[in-house]
């Protein structure tokens, strides 16, 4: 009986479909990760007889979330968007445009994008046998490097199903006559550097649009290039979304500032302590968030839509480790204790430096968690006269930065050696002792002030321009860097305002784009999300021409 | 017709004469010039000390060549000494490991690199069972990361277990200086500085001192052992 309601149940869904199912989010996980609906891995041929049974070789990897297509190493990879599918193959002399001369490719990848065959739009059952056999709707077989998949009629269905949606609309954000962005800041980020991200946004926007507007009030002074670009103008419009103190309300604010005017994209950024949560709103809404100024990024790995110029204190934590472990001059055994503060800025990175450390035997680790200065001094004393031997001491000091130094400098007799992160590089050393200056150690995540970076000038250049007090260069550079890139990125995606395609852009040109000079280089790739990946173990300089002096070389952990 | 055309000419101005014979040039000087000017993408694409016979080869989708032509060529190259890092962290003496005396094939890759890399490394994959059977076991297969910031030996161990590489097959990373350094010898520099720019180039050697064959564009799993017999003797060897 039982079995006969199941029949029957089974025959109704298949002839009424009682239970809407939706078919695309099947075609989802295959175009994105490349599982079919039974679970395996994707299965199929490419370059005519390479076998493989690997999920990494989905459409998301070549075609890109967006589906836009992408290019690599000569090799044009066509757009299989909604609309690119199912209509006839036509071009838009703005999309070839930037394609053909602003990228460095080679002859094969211009004479594919000039290619001048037509094929009707895709149905089903065309695409399909494209997806199967390589054979498009003109008959015509394609590149041997697009795959030919084995996939049932089932996935088949969910993948063209997903197929014809995918970028079929703008994102959120933009408008007839405008693009939308913000910049996040808490109340309590320091004022000076906000004052210094928020002025360049704001000179960046303001000088943008007047470009703009000198391009839409002359549509015609050139037929052949600008005017071909009209449509995809857009004014750009900047928001400064202020957060409260408390983190715990981070989510419900930012979720009522975007639901008050949703932004295309997040440029810049700074808030006291943790960007955990700016990270997770925008990964929840697929907001592509760019180049924070943070020293505390996300630590999630499946992250897609946040882009860092590095991964801050961790990073700064790992190199330490790193030096400690293999490049220090000291010899075995050794004892290191470190000092942090109870907050994130002090724990996180004192975790990341205890596994770091774990793992080396030999090493001899203390941590000792601070609340106040008069904690510090207490600790610190206790502990070195109970460990004489220690000689190494780390200190995360978090937001006891200011007073940090002052009470290592009364106690560094009994000191004989500190590592300190890269904030607390002082910019003068009036203060401080010679036999201080001597034991104290930096991690230093950016370039040596020594280093020539040929573009830097542009950048300083624009500022002066612009008559851009300059508050703090290296914040400023920064910000003049993403928002540089992003400019660059949404020129690039022409009139397909698609998130997912500016990523795409930006983590293909982030390399090629100008280097400001904070950091040595600035490179992503697709997935990457960390632009800038080592750091110097610097000390300071008393009598040289600049301030530090590298000690060992760019550490990348 | 042509005869009108020479009596016209002879009767012309001088003057327009050498305006007709700059027009002319420059209308046919890829073959007024044919074997004197180097074309671009020849000498941009080899080592000035090399080569140069080129071939093409060209399949249709056969089942075992590839659709694209891929080229191919003879050229030598100055193996830099650097210390490179293999994906267990071991230093590795870079020319030692290419100069080692047998089958060497050489590739430049990056984990992270979502269109040709996984293709050319695919390649890689799929011809070990065959290579250990026409070598006896002795060869050596080199993937050299061009992203090497990013890929840390950890992050090279993940990208070899998911192209089931063998004893054969190393993965090195370095610091960016000794990679560019590996490049620049191989003339694998790619413009603007960008990775994303990258050739897709394999590059085979049958042993030291010998010419290395230098193949631009993706390769079937055939074309490579096709490749490979052909730099190693093999080839010929079956036709006899």
């Amino acid at each position: 009986m039982f079995l006969l309601l199941l029949v029957g149940l089974w025959v109704g869904q298949r002839t009424y479909h009682f239970f809407p199912f939706d078919k695309s989010k099947i075609g989802e996980q295959i175009y994105t990760l490349g599982i079919t609906s039974s679970g395996d891995p994707l299965e199929g041929r490419t370059e005519g007889d390479i076998e493989f049974t690997d999920a990494h070789f989905n459409c998301a990897q070549c075609h890109r979330h967006s589906g836009y297509g992408s290019s690599e190493g000569g090799n044009f990879v066509m757009p299989i968007t909604s609309s690119s599918l199912f209509n006839p193959r036509s071009y838009s002399r703005t999309d070839l445009f930037k394609k053909l001369f602003t990228e460095s490719q080679s002859k094969q990848f211009w004479a594919r994008m000039r290619s001048a065959y037509q094929r009707p739009a895709y149905t089903d059952v065309s695409l399909a046998a494209a997806i199967r056999e390589g054979i498009d709707p003109s008959g015509r077989k394609l590149s041997p490097l697009m795959p030919r998949y084995k996939m049932n009629d089932t996935d088949m269905a969910g993948l063209v199903s997903y197929l014809k949606k995918l970028s079929s609309q703008n994102d959120p954000g933009v408008d007839e006559h405008s693009l939308y962005f913000a910049t996040v800041v808490s109340k309590d980020a320091n004022v000076d550097d906000k004052n210094a991200m928020l002025s360049t946004i704001t000179k960046f926007f303001e000088w943008l649009n007047l470009a703009t507007k000198g391009n839409l009030d002359h549509p015609n002074y050139s037929m052949n290039y600008r005017s071909d670009f009209l449509k995809s103008f857009r004014n750009w419009e900047h928001n400064t979304w202020e957060l409260s103190e408390n983190p715990d309300e981070w989510p419900k604010e930012l979720a009522a500032y975007y639901e008050k005017k949703p932004v295309f994209a997040l440029v810049g950024g700074m808030v006291k302590g943790d960007w955990t949560p700016i990270h997770k709103f925008c990964e929840k809404n697929r907001i592509p968030c760019l180049f924070p100024i943070t020293d505390l990024p996300a630590n999630e790995q499946a992250s897609h839509y946040s882009i860092y110029f590095n991964e801050g204190l961790r990073l700064e934590a790992k190199t330490i480790a790193q030096y400690l472990s293999k490049d220090d001059v000291l010899t075995e055994p050794r004892s290191i204790v470190q000092f942090y503060s109870d907050e994130a800025q002090g724990e996180i990175p004192a975790k990341v430096l205890e596994q770091g450390l774990g793992a080396k035997k030999g090493i001899v680790t203390g941590s000792i968690r601070l609340t106040n200065l008069e904690n510090f001094r207490q600790e610190l004393s206790n502990y070195l006269q109970k460990y004489p031997q220690t000689d190494t001491i780390v200190v995360w000091p978090g937001t006891l930065d200011d007073v940090i130094m002052t009470e290592l400098e009364s106690q560094t007799g009994s000191i004989k050696r500190v590592f300190l992160p890269s904030a607390l590089v002082p910019s003068n050393l009036d203060k401080f002792s010679e036999d201080l200056i001597q034991k104290l150690y930096f991690s230093y995540p950016y370039d040596l002030p020594s280093v020539y970076h040929p573009h830097a000038f542009r950048a300083r250049a624009w500022m002066d321009t612009r008559k851009i007090p300059w508050i703090n260069p290296r914040i400023q550079l920064n910000t003049y860097y993403a928002l540089y890139l992003l400019e660059y990125g949404v020129e690039h995606v022409v009139e397909h305002f698609s998130r997912d395609y500016l990523i795409e852009f930006l983590e293909h040109e982030a390399e090629a784009s100008i280097n400001p000079g904070v950091f040595p280089r600035l490179s992503l790739g697709p997935e990457q999300r960390f632009a800038s990946k080592g750091a110097y173990i610097v000390q300071l300089e008393s009598s040289g021409e600049q301030l530090i002096k590298p000690v060992s070389s760019w550490i990348v952990p | 017709m042509l005869l009108t055309f020479f009596y016209g000419v002879v009767a012309m101005n001088s003057r327009y004469k050498q305006y007709l014979v700059i027009g002319l040039l420059l209308l046919f000087k890829e073959q007024a010039f044919a074997g004197y000017l180097p074309m671009a993408e020849s000498s941009a694409s080899t080592n000035p000390t090399a080569n140069i016979y080129s071939t093409a080869q060209t399949g249709g989708e056969g089942k075992n060549s590839s659709l694209y032509s891929y080229k191919n060529s003879q050229a030598t190259y100055d193996i830099p000494s650097v210390q490179l890092l293999d994906k267990d962290s071991k230093n590795i003496d870079f020319r030692k490991l290419i100069d080692y005396g047998g089958p060497v094939m050489v590739q430049f890759v990056f984990a992270t690199c979502s269109t040709v890399c996984p293709i050319l490394s695919a390649c890689f994959s799929s011809a070990q069972p065959e290579l250990e059977k026409l070598s006896g076991g002795s060869y050596r297969l080199v993937s050299i990361s061009i992203d090497p910031e990013q890929d840390t030996p950890e992050r090279l161990t993940e990208y070899a277990q998911r192209f089931k590489a063998g004893k054969n097959w190393y993965f090195l990373t370095g610091s960016q200086g000794d990679i560019a350094a590996v490049l620049k010898a191989f003339s694998a520099t790619y413009q603007s500085n960008n990775k994303m720019y990258h050739q897709s180039l394999t590059l085979m050697r049958p042993r030291k001192d010998s010419n290395w064959t230098r193949i631009e564009g993706l390769l079937g799993k055939q074309d490579f052992i096709m490749e490979y017999k052909k730099m190693t003797g093999l080839s010929s060897q079956v036709k006899k």
